[in-house]
């Protein structure tokens, strides 16, 4: 430890890091600490998202030619699917929670581990076993039913291994996620120090408690009904397809009280990164403060009844539809209430464009758009005409890769210091920051446009007159790609040349910075006393290497 | 971070040997522990109901088939279980008091009750199935009743054709009673751990939330059977 | 979500868990499994006289009643933490809705997919003549 500070604050007890601690193949892969299973996970996570990225960029480069320029027809549609389930189930759902939730939770909460240490290294060996099963379904001829695995399509028998891998995979990944859930949850009941009420939580927390309440209600009927369709599959049961006696509708339904929710597992932990990063970086405590704690459980419970606005055409009733629809209207208010509430953070703050805060200001832009071309597909009479078209896959790819991934980035800068004890080069970082935006917005903005015209998606050919939209979007593709090269490249630079990170860099208040960058194994030797998280007072940068220090009665 | 808190080594070694470093004592374990377990059957009920939500729209949509299919059940058999399920749960509730009380003897006693009603429970469900079976009665497309097995059942359901799809009522049922008994087989294998470590001396009431946390798993096992019960075979 | 009382009370997590276990008497239990048994009796009974449409609400009554005894005496929610009881209320809640949902979608769909039957079935008799 380069740091005088922690020598200081840290006499007679453990010093070495929690990466010094244990050495060893086994003693990452077997360890029972959550800082290290975090780390685990974001390498998984990582590998993942390179793996679904590739699949993105032959989608995209295939695409530049209105009959298709690389892939055969068959080719294409395998590709979507796993790009679409190796990103979905792979990459966002786990990436913040499971990932930097892992690495932060317990610091956040000054304790020395989660609730159940050997339960999320079991999530986190189910999640490997899950992606693993993936890639084996590449291997043995893949799946080109879409990631919804509709039935009667997905459970024909002419459809494979591929189908019966997948859907393995979907229960495996799926018990991963609730286990991560029953730990967050069972861990900020319990585990909260002195001083910290449940409106004292850093708002990260609330948004992994949010989380935590959705994984554990929806995902095991994400896991039961792939059981179903796998036995339905192999012993045709009558229950999804319409030729044995079943409804495929039920199956939409099963998939949707699942997979709609899960769009709030993907969203929330990174609406919890933005809160912390924009009061930080503002120099001012969260405006609103309660609004959003509250907001992330309303938007956790009203995520619950909205499911069916994905099966406003495929063959739901109309007053369900009608319901659904409405309470989908419901749902953006307090996505707004945070969105307003962040703005108003930044109001007449000492506002710091570091690499993260440059991530979250483009958050705004984006998230702010994919939320409002939501309501547009919320609302039934809008929806009809742009239903699989484009339009739909430029939303969900605003809300999920705008939205998620960024945060996901703003995040992974954020506590990057803390995981490695590394900084990384700032010009690099916020390169990459705006190389990310304006190769998304390239990527997606012109198929926005070319939605509106009609353009179907899933297919891979389309009518010439898209030509110059898929061109564009082609472009941008390669340039978010490189964007996120040049964001891996500045952090594993830092892993060697970066400059010794202090306890804290940034300037933050709660726990986590309170303690050595990296961690010692057990975090915190004595229970901390909590304060406020967002409470900035006696905080003051001693110089770029020792970072900030507090000082009581400044 | 105060540097002048000194940790209390007597504290430290007093640390009992099954309290987790991430906890001050026992208690708050014990707590966390509890509500682990409660989150954990949350997932359970949910991950019931989409069944349960699957047969409510199969039957409410094929009320005669449901009728006609329920008389190939035999709610002896069902009723038979559902007693052994609820001594079982008895006797898993009576293993906690031991457990909380230090009862080292009633503790094991208890417990291997628990296990021997749970390993009765499946026997009946072996003869249920394996005579299902053995008559044609699979789930889904593999359900063609045989003739013996027909000509079994009552004259006014005998007249009746049998109706289109009779397997999808069998595939709820396999599907529901065999979740439900990879549960107890589940339960089972949690029990004989306890009793193993209940023979070695572990559990009293300084430390029993592993009796606890299994039996209230143990409950919820049964919970769901008194669902299943009247559901499938009192049609 | 407050109704846990929260951790800074700490060293004594709240719920009553440094006041000793609490030991239920064999009294609840015994009476407990009594009340399942004679439930269990009831509902064969009921089951077996024709109340046509209010079979299955009358059988999910009872079952409901027999749950509540197993949740508050044998799962100890009675004496406990009234978190926990949230938990598997709200769980049930959950899958209730779910299940309302889908049940009422499914009943107003059902009629689409009657009238298709018989096209296919009307079809099938005419290509077969």
């Amino acid at each position: 430890m380069s740091t005088a500070a922690v020598a200081v604050r840290a006499p007679a007890h453990e010093t070495e890091s929690y990466l010094e601690h244990g050495r060893g193949v086994r003693s990452w892969l077997f360890t029972l600490d959550h800082k290290r299973i975090g780390i685990m996970y974001l390498t998984a996570i990582s590998a993942c998202l390179l793996l679904g990225g590739v699949f993105a960029l032959v989608l995209r480069l295939h695409l530049w030619s209105p009959q298709g320029a690389l892939v055969s027809n068959d080719a294409y549609n395998k590709l979507f699917t796993l790009h679409g389930a190796v990103m979905i189930f792979l990459f966002i759902i786990p990436g913040i929670p499971a990932a930097l939730g892992n690495f932060v939770l317990p610091l956040q909460l000054g304790a020395k581990d989660l609730a159940f240490p050997r339960v999320n290294l079991l999530s986190f060996w189910l999640f490997v076993a899950g992606a693993i099963f993936f890639v084996v379904v590449l291997v043995v001829g893949g799946v080109d039913t879409g990631w919804t695995l509709y039935p009667p399509y997905s459970l024909e028998s002419a459809r494979g291994l591929g189908i019966l891998l997948a859907l393995s995979a979907v229960v495996l990944t799926g018990f991963s996620s609730i286990l991560t859930g029953v730990n967050f949850i069972a861990t900020i009941h319990r585990m909260r120090p002195p001083g910290m009420g449940w409106f004292d939580m850093p708002l990260f927390l609330w948004a992994l408690y949010a989380t935590g309440v959705i994984q554990i209600i929806s995902t095991p009927v994400l896991g039961i009904t792939a059981a179903m369709g796998f036995l339905e599959r192999i012993f045709h049961l009558g229950l999804f397809m319409p030729e044995y006696g079943g409804d495929p509708i039920l199956f939409q339904h099963f998939f949707w009280f699942y997979s709609h929710p899960a769009v709030y597992i993907m969203i929330l932990p990174a609406m919890g990164v933005v809160s912390e990063v924009v009061s930080v970086f503002s120099r001012k405590p969260i405006f609103g403060y309660r609004f959003i704690a509250v907001s992330s459980m309303a938007i956790a419970i009203i995520g619950f009844l909205v499911w069916g606005h994905h099966m406003f055409v495929s063959g739901q009733s109309r007053w369900a539809s009608l319901a659904f629809s409405f309470l989908t209207m419901l749902v953006s208010i307090p996505s707004a209430i945070k969105t307003f509430n962040w703005i108003a953070t930044m109001y007449k703050g000492a506002i710091v464009l570091k690499t993260p805060m440059v991530y979250v200001l483009t958050f705004f832009a984006i998230f702010g758009v994919g939320g409002l071309t939501g309501l547009f597909l919320g609302l039934l009479a809008t929806d009809v005409p742009l239903h699989d078209t484009y339009f739909v896959v430029a939303h969900f790819h605003f809300v999920m890769v705008g939205a998620v991934m960024i945060a996901f980035l703003a995040g992974l800068h954020y506590w990057w210091p803390k995981m490695t004890g590394r900084m990384y080069h700032e010009g690099v970082g916020v390169a990459s920051a705006w190389l990310v935006f304006l190769g998304f917005n390239l990527t997606f903005v012109p198929q926005f446009l070319a939605g509106v015209l009609g353009m179907p998606r899933r297919y891979a050919t389309y009518a010439p007159q898209f030509t110059g939209h898929n061109r564009l979007s082609t472009v941008g593709a390669f340039v978010l790609a490189l964007g996120l090269v040049v964001a891996l490249a500045g952090l594993l630079h830092s892993l060697r040349r970066g400059r010794r990170a202090p306890p804290n860099p940034w300037g933050a208040a709660s726990l986590e910075w309170t303690i050595a960058s990296p961690p010692t194994h057990h975090n915190f030797d004595e229970t901390p006393r909590a304060r406020g998280p967002y409470d900035y007072s006696g905080l003051h940068e001693v110089s770029e290497e020792a970072g900030w220090v507090r000082e009581e009665g400044r | 971070m105060d540097a002048t808190a000194q940790p209390a080594p007597a504290a430290r070694q007093e640390r009992g040997r099954f309290l987790a470093v991430q906890f001050e004592d026992m208690a708050a374990q014990l707590a966390t522990g509890k509500l682990g377990i409660w989150l954990f059957l949350a997932n359970e009920v949910l991950f019931f109901s989409a069944l349960f939500v699957s047969y409510g729209v199969y039957r409410s949509h094929h009320p005669e088939l449901f009728r006609y299919a329920s008389q190939f059940l035999d709610w002896r058999m069902g009723a038979t279980n559902t007693l052994v399920l609820i001594s079982s749960s008895l006797a898993a509730a009576w293993s906690v008091r031991a457990a909380q009380l230090g009862n080292q003897r009633t503790l094991i006693r208890s417990l291997v009750l628990t296990v021997v009603l749970a390993a009765t429970f499946m026997v009946v469900k072996y003869f249920e199935y394996s005579h299902k079976l053995h008559n044609g009665v699979g789930w889904g497309t593999a359900c063609n009743p045989s003739p013996e097995l027909l000509a079994s059942l009552p004259a006014a359901v005998r007249a009746l054709p049998v109706p289109a799809h009779l397997g999808t009522f069998f595939s709820l049922y396999y599907l529901m009673t065999g979740l439900h008994g990879i549960h107890v087989l589940v339960g089972i294998g949690l029990y004989v751990w306890l009793i193993v470590r209940a023979r070695r001396g572990d559990f009293g009431p300084g430390y029993y939330g592993p009796v606890d946390a299994v039996a209230l798993y143990w409950h919820l096992v049964d919970l769901v059977w008194i669902f299943l019960f009247p559901l499938l075979y009192l049609i | 979500m407050n109704v846990v009382e929260n951790a800074s009370s700490h060293p004594a997590h709240g719920d009553g868990a440094h006041a000793g276990p609490h030991v239920l008497p064999p009294s609840v239990l015994l009476g407990t499994a009594a009340a399942l048994g004679v439930l269990t009796v009831l509902t064969v009974a009921v089951a077996r006289v024709h109340l046509g449409a209010a079979n299955v609400p009358v059988a999910l009554a009872i079952a409901t009643v027999k749950a509540s005894l197993v949740a508050l005496f044998f799962m100890h929610l009675k004496y406990e933490h009234k978190f926990h009881l949230v938990i598997l209320v709200g769980a049930v809640l959950f899958a209730v809705l779910f299940g309302s949902f889908v049940m009422f979608d499914a009943s107003e769909y059902r009629p689409d997919v009657r009238a298709h039957e018989e096209a296919v079935r009307a079809k099938a008799a005419e290509t077969a003549r």
